[in-house]
């Protein structure tokens, strides 16, 4: 942050009544935007009922008792928004409502002050702490339609293909733990989450969570917090999770295994799949013990830079540019289960010369082949990311619950000096902990018959071996 | 203002933009940068766009006589391979200079931008540069047709695209709209070097571009560069765009794809009148017809909440209105069970309201959302340049924007809105379920971390 007058450098915490509220003052932003986080242990058991009750919830208040009333209310306030979510992160599943509005010092002729703000989280509380019931129920319509609509969209994995990919990497890496599911949970327990069950879960496992409030706003922490109280205290509902980051949320942090392979032993599992698509997609999931709150998680994220992060990188360089292969070919990690996932959508026929000019990049990132060049352009772009980062609120809110949610606070401006001292040796370190796991490849029918060779061959155990010799030497 | 030889400065202005500031530089070649200081913030955006996209598929070259025919996809392919210069990709020199740079294009425009924190002014000249100097050669274009290729069979998959283009190909019987903006794997296989630098020739010129800039920078220095490296003009000469002789009605009334998908999509499509319309009156038209919509149908509906509850939509469902200086078209619709019920009780929603006019409540807190929207853009550099680039070629400032939807009445919505809905300029599009995987349903990174993949337009 700027640190200049009245402006905070990170986020600060406030406790009221059973919410830690968390603030980022800052006047950049014309929009105030606040984010309420219930933080729940990632369970098979409740991993469905938790992503079904925010979507409930947002149909109706006890004074707002129809989504199109909460409408009506926020297209007054000048198109001040709400959205729910469900989110994952490790092995903690959260439940979201997130509000936007316009400041009030921005709207024709309004003075200053925090009307727009309280408005807003007046709603956004009574949305998670007050919703319309019926006899101690939920609405028993919102439950069956929104219940249909989260079906709708767990089926709807598949319409993304480049997504998909990349869900059923996740399920078949990480299968029989937690890190498995999907955040939306689970097409089997639809059917027995009645209105009444529902309602259960939310009042006995959602409500009785600790609160986050993260707020991104022109106003000082302690006047946020007091708007908060304020708000709670005229909602005349009772709190009965203790506020605590302290406590830390979201259960055991342990990545599911750490650089050795496969948890089962095995070599590298091959999972080919077929649907009728133009194009094949490649998934090619990796496991690192470096986490988010990891002393070397600096160097994972410019290992990621260097090899697929960006247009400069070595995947979308050999992939794309070099052999026209793909139109998109990256890496990504996701530190909360210490997975590093490389992608591209390619022609069938050309799986094994893609996955060896792959394998040439991860080998060479391994050898410590890498350029100054290299290194430098990925340290900017990393600052880039991470500077823009801080001009948005929403990726403000994200980046701060993260390292709540994974045990370790990294502000933007900590990660900048961590990237800017990290060497070639701290990456090749890192590489030396990237162990390939699972193989999965989305093909068209036309490629099945190959397809179904090289799955066998997988069966087999043996290590994916790419032999195309001749492409891509450095 | 000094610049190259012959550059001269024709208008320097400054206007308030809801409680920011707005720089106009207009040059006498007709080159205009347009820049928005966002003080506080880290990032420098900066987007160089010319008039110039896929639906220019035939005009006649200043200079020339006869109008060509080139293929479809040509803008696209042009503006990937404008990025290549012999000496490498200049996407490379971007990097090294610790910005990011992409590009866009889109039916009616091709954009090249780059967002950074360090290094401005070295950036936007090689933005200034680069897309001044094209190099093509046969080994190149025949490189990106490998690349292209695989952009377009990821579109193939994507049905919310399928569904759109099937849309545009219903709606309109000769006008370029209805090509897949990156063109087909036939045509881009057409597309030789001789072509692309025609095409550049024709359309990067002065007068046919503009730039615009947001975040920590200085007008002043912003305009100064452009001086330099902008060109004093092209003589005057213009390029002249054919449309095709467009008819009132639509081609077919249903269109239907099949695809793997979990369920049904349905995009209802209501082509606008031949009337073309031009600065403040496209505008006009534009935030009329946007929120009688959003009226009609906006969350706040009572039909939203009716086709909600009954099932047919679920809350991605959208309507929404988009008009160029050359087409326009409203499009609606969005996942569901029963396309043919969907279709059915929209075409009954658009009778109603075209009957009764627009609720006159609705229509006031629609517009003070608008204002808070347009407001709430402003946070971003990103969508405060490219929503100026946007306005300057519909020949139109923000202010004059914001006058409009101050003036617009709703009698004056409703009877906009009345034209505009007529039987015969209704299509809809249809993405049917042609699944036979293997199901299975998987867990994935779930909000999106900042490790996201690189994947340029």
């Amino acid at each position: 942050m700027t640190g200049q007058d009245g402006e905070s450098r990170w986020f600060e915490t406030r406790r009221v009544a059973g919410v830690s509220v968390h603030v980022l003052t800052t006047r950049k932003f014309k929009v105030e935007s606040a984010r309420l986080v219930v933080p729940l242990p990632l369970r098979v058991q409740d991993v469905t009922a938790n992503a079904l009750v925010p979507f409930v919830l947002r149909r109706g208040t006890r004074t707002l008792p129809t989504l199109q009333a909460i409408t009506r209310r926020l297209e007054g306030m000048y198109g001040a928004r709400l959205s729910v979510d469900v989110g994952k992160v490790g092995r903690t599943q959260t439940v979201e409502v997130r509000g936007e509005t316009v400041a009030d010092a921005c709207l024709p002729g309004e003075g200053k002050g925090s009307r727009q703000l309280e408005g807003l989280l007046g709603i956004m509380f009574e949305t998670l702490l007050d919703p319309a019931t019926q006899s101690e129920s939920f609405v028993p319509e919102y439950v069956l339609q929104e219940r249909d609509i989260l079906r709708r969209r767990i089926e709807g994995i598949i319409n993304n293909k480049r997504q998909y990919a990349v869900f059923r990497l996740f399920e078949e890496m990480f299968a029989g733990t937690p890190e498995a599911l999907h955040r939306l949970g689970r097409l089997e327990d639809l059917p027995r989450l009645d209105p009444a069950t529902l309602y259960r879960h939310y009042r006995e496992r959602v409500l009785a969570r600790p609160l986050d409030l993260v707020v991104v706003s022109s106003l000082p922490a302690d006047t946020v917090a007091e708007l908060a109280e304020k708000v709670l205290h005229d909602l005349g509902v009772p709190l009965r999770g203790t506020a605590g980051v302290e406590e830390g949320h979201g259960g055991s942090r342990e990545p599911a295994a750490g650089g050795a392979g496969r948890p089962d032993g095995r070599g590298v599992r091959s999972v080919t799949e077929t649907e009728e698509v133009k194009q094949a997609v490649l998934a090619l999931g990796y496991r690192t013990p470096v986490l988010f709150d990891s002393p070397r998680y600096p160097a994972l994220v410019a290992y990621n830079g260097v090899l697929g992060g960006f247009p400069h990188s070595k995947l979308f360089i050999h992939v794309r540019e070099r052999h026209s292969l793909a139109y998109f070919a990256y890496s990504r990690v996701d530190s909360s289960v210490g997975a590093l996932v490389v992608s591209a959508g390619i022609d069938p026929r050309h799986r094994e010369r893609a996955m060896a000019i792959i394998e040439q990049q991860l080998a060479a990132m391994a050898a410590g082949e890498i350029s100054d060049e290299e290194l430098e352009a990925t340290r900017r772009a990393l600052v880039r990311r991470w500077r823009t980062s801080e001009d948005d609120p929403g990726a403000l809110t994200d980046h701060y619950l993260d390292g709540l949610l994974m045990g370790r606070q990294r502000p933007f401006s900590e990660l900048i000096e961590d990237v800017r001292r990290t060497g070639r040796e701290e990456i090749v370190e890192v590489a030396t902990t990237v162990t390939p796991d699972t193989f999965y490849f989305l093909t068209g029918r036309q490629a099945r018959d190959q397809a179904a060779e090289q799955a066998a061959m997988a069966e087999g155990g043996s290590r994916h071996d790419a032999g195309q010799p001749g492409s891509a030497a450095r | 203002m000094q610049g190259s030889p012959g550059v001269r400065l024709a208008e320097q202005r400054v206007r308030d933009l809801v409680g920011d500031r707005l720089h106009v530089a207009r040059f006498d070649s007709g080159f205009v940068v347009l820049t928005v200081p966002k003080p506080h913030f880290r990032q420098r955006y900066a987007v160089f766009a010319v008039r110039y996209g896929s639906i220019d598929s035939r005009f006649t070259p200043p200079g020339k006589d006869a109008p060509v025919d080139v293929p479809e996809g040509i803008a696209h392919f042009l503006e990937h391979k404008l990025f290549e210069k012999e000496k490498g990709d200049v996407f490379a020199d971007f990097a090294r200079l610790g910005a990011s740079a992409n590009a866009y294009t889109s039916y009616t425009l091709t954009a090249y931008l780059f967002s950074t924190v360090e290094h401005f002014e070295e950036s936007l000249d090689l933005l200034l540069r680069f897309v001044q100097e094209p190099y093509f050669s046969e080994a190149s274009v025949r490189k990106e047709q490998g690349i292209i290729e695989q952009e377009l069979r990821m579109y193939e998959d994507d049905p919310t695209r399928v569904l759109l283009i099937d849309l545009m190909r219903a709606l309109y019987h000769v006008h370029p709209v209805r090509e897949e903006i990156g063109g087909t794997v036939e045509s881009i296989r057409r597309i030789g070097v001789p072509e692309l630098y025609l095409c550049h020739s024709t359309f990067y010129r002065p007068s046919n571009a503009v730039l615009a800039v947001a975040g920590e920078v200085d007008p002043d220095a912003v305009a100064r560069l452009a001086a330099e490296r902008v060109p004093p003009g092209d003589d005057g000469q213009v390029v002249r765009r054919f449309d095709p002789q467009e008819p009132d009605g639509v081609r077919q009334v249903r269109i239907e794809a099949q695809l793997p998908v979990s369920r049904p999509r349905l995009a209802l499509g209501i082509k606008d009148v031949p009337r073309r319309y031009y600065g403040r009156e496209l505008v006009r038209r534009d935030l009329a017809i946007s929120l009688a919509l959003d009226a009609v149908l906006g969350r706040a509906s009572q039909a939203f909440t009716e086709l909600y509850e009954s099932g047919l939509i679920d809350d991605a469902f959208s309507a929404r209105y988009m008009s160029d200086t050359r087409f326009a078209h409203t499009v609606m619709g969005g996942e569901t069970p029963d396309p043919d019920a969907l279709e059915a009780r929209l075409r009954a929603i658009l009778d109603r309201a075209v009957d009764q006019g627009i609720d006159r409540d609705a229509f006031e807190r629609l517009r003070r959302k608008e204002i808070g929207d347009f407001v709430a853009s402003m946070d971003s550099p990103e969508m405060v340049a490219n929503a100026l680039v946007n306005l300057h070629f519909r020949g139109v400032t923000p202010q004059v924007y914001l006058e409009v939807l101050q003036e617009l009445d709703h009698e004056e919505v409703t009877g906009i809105f009345r034209e505009h809905v007529h039987p015969s300029r209704l299509a809809v599009s249809v993405v049917l379920p042609a699944r036979s995987g293997n199901g299975g349903w998987g867990p994935g990174p779930e909000r999106p971390s900042a490790e996201d993949g690189a994947v340029r337009p």
